[in-house]
């Protein structure tokens, strides 16, 4: 059973798609009540939007502990976009603030005066190791990404994937049992679709 | 790196598909609009825009029906227009599916719109799209009301404005070279492109898979769109991203 965290930003029906695209008898709940989360076998965070905002909502639902909880039992955990950006110690997004802390890092701004921010659209990305995550996925394979701020990781082998915009910014972390895409899976077409499905069949 | 877009423009009337010229939206291409995105070979496409041209403001609530049902099929970006005038339908459109929408007469009556909805849902969910129209000694100047009303404004200066005031993105179209099959206003783009610290879309004239490669190579868009010419021909998105990739041009392979 694969549970996506609604927790009241954005809209994740396209997330629920994804995960059904290549079968679609999978069970597949958005889940809104902290105290379920134990229930679902691989968990998907979601999330767009500024980093403050939803790291509030998460708390005000309980779902901080519940997430750590459910992490440190060993179950997989998949955050995307800003939900990746979550799993951090802290952001610096228009301020100073604390996230789940579950993969050691901080999430900063781009620094650049020639490229537009947000880094919005098709990007590649590089696979540092290899891993069932990307099964059939080609290396350097493009996929979607709207953001403008990106994750550094204290330990620089929980990158596993990377993208150049201006610099070279880690776009997949993952330690044990925890992984994060700064891009949109749900909205990256075949390739996207495989990394979901990589995803929730790993086992 | 980053690549450069390729983006299918689907017109809507009355859940109905049509097909443009001149922003006179007559022939009636598919049934329904579910329709024309399982008839694309949808996996060459970068991004989908999906535009409701009904004359009728009744048509909003049908229109989101559409885009509920669309986006279910959708695997890439979805954006979305026409007749968003208020906050409300901004976010019903995007609680159906959609990732971004255009905003058009509103915008330009009511600059502040733009801030609003920036502020609220990010300035990359709102696509300032304008279309403008060429006076007889060759300015440019903004039509608003659908093509309708052409106004006093210079393109350029509302480009510049709408930019300012939070647009993510700038959607060009030229009336002029709406369905008239000669290609982009590349002019008109270039101008605009030029000036914008935002993406630019280009919009409008394609009728040759050549056309998209003159946009991308002889303006500084971001994004190269078409409507018509996508429901001409079989896998015309995979021909379509194909003719630029034989260019060895920046975009996504299949």
């Amino acid at each position: 059973m694969i549970g996506i965290i609604e927790y009241g930003v954005g809209n994740i029906k396209s997330v629920e798609n994804a995960v059904k695209y290549f079968d679609a008898s999978i069970q597949v709940d958005l889940v809104d009540d902290a105290d379920k989360l134990k229930d679902y076998d691989k968990i998907i965070l979601p999330g767009v939007g500024a980093f403050e905002d939803a790291m509030n909502k998460i708390r005000d639902r309980n779902f901080d502990q519940a997430i750590k909880e459910e992490a440190d039992k060993g179950k997989h955990i998949l955050g995307i976009c800003l939900g990746m950006q979550l799993l951090a110690s802290k952001s610096y997004e228009f301020g100073e603030f604390e996230g789940l802390d579950l993969i050691p890092g901080e999430v900063v701004k781009f620094e650049s005066e020639i490229l537009s921010i947000p880094h919005m659209g098709w990007n590649n990305v590089h696979f540092e190791k290899e891993g069932p995550l990307f099964n059939e996925i080609e290396n350097d394979s493009d996929f979607y990404f709207v953001h403008s701020f990106h994750y550094q990781c204290t330990n620089p082998d929980h990158g596993i994937g990377s993208t150049e915009y201006g610099v070279d910014f880690t776009s997949i972390v993952n330690k044990d049992n925890v992984f994060g895409a700064q891009f949109h899976p749900e909205k990256s077409q075949m390739k996207g679709l495989q990394f979901v499905n990589n995803f929730i069949t790993l086992s | 790196m980053l690549k450069q877009r390729l983006i299918a423009v689907i017109l809507v009337r009355d859940g109905r598909v049509v097909q443009s010229v001149k922003f006179k939206h007559t022939n009636v291409i598919h049934y329904d609009a579910i329709h024309a995105i399982e008839s694309f070979n949808r996996w060459a496409i970068d991004e989908i825009v999906v535009l409701n041209v009904s004359k009728e403001k009744e048509s909003k609530e049908k229109f989101l029906e559409v885009i509920n049902k669309i986006s279910n099929e959708c695997f890439v970006p979805l954006c979305v227009g026409g007749w968003v005038e208020d906050m409300e339908y901004a976010r019903a459109l995007l609680s159906n599916g959609a990732d971004k929408f255009t905003v058009n007469t509103e915008a330009f009556n009511n600059p502040d719109f733009i801030s609003t909805l920036a502020k609220k849902f990010g300035s990359q969910c709102v696509v300032v799209s304008i279309d403008s129209k060429k006076d007889e000694d060759g300015n440019e100047f903004v039509a608003i009301n659908r093509g309708r009303d052409i106004t006093e404004t210079s393109t350029f200066d509302w480009a510049k404005k709408a930019e300012k005031y939070g647009a993510g993105e700038l959607f060009v179209n030229s009336i002029d070279h709406d369905g008239n099959r000669k290609g982009y206003n590349l002019d008109l783009i270039d101008n605009v492109a030029k000036s914008a610290n935002v993406p630019v879309i280009a919009m409008g004239g394609v009728l040759q898979w050549k056309h998209l490669v003159e946009g991308v190579n002889q303006t500084a868009c971001s994004a190269v769109a078409a409507a018509n010419i996508f429901h001409y021909t079989e896998h015309s998105t995979k021909k379509a991203k194909q003719a630029l990739l034989n260019e060895e041009l920046n975009f996504r392979k299949i």
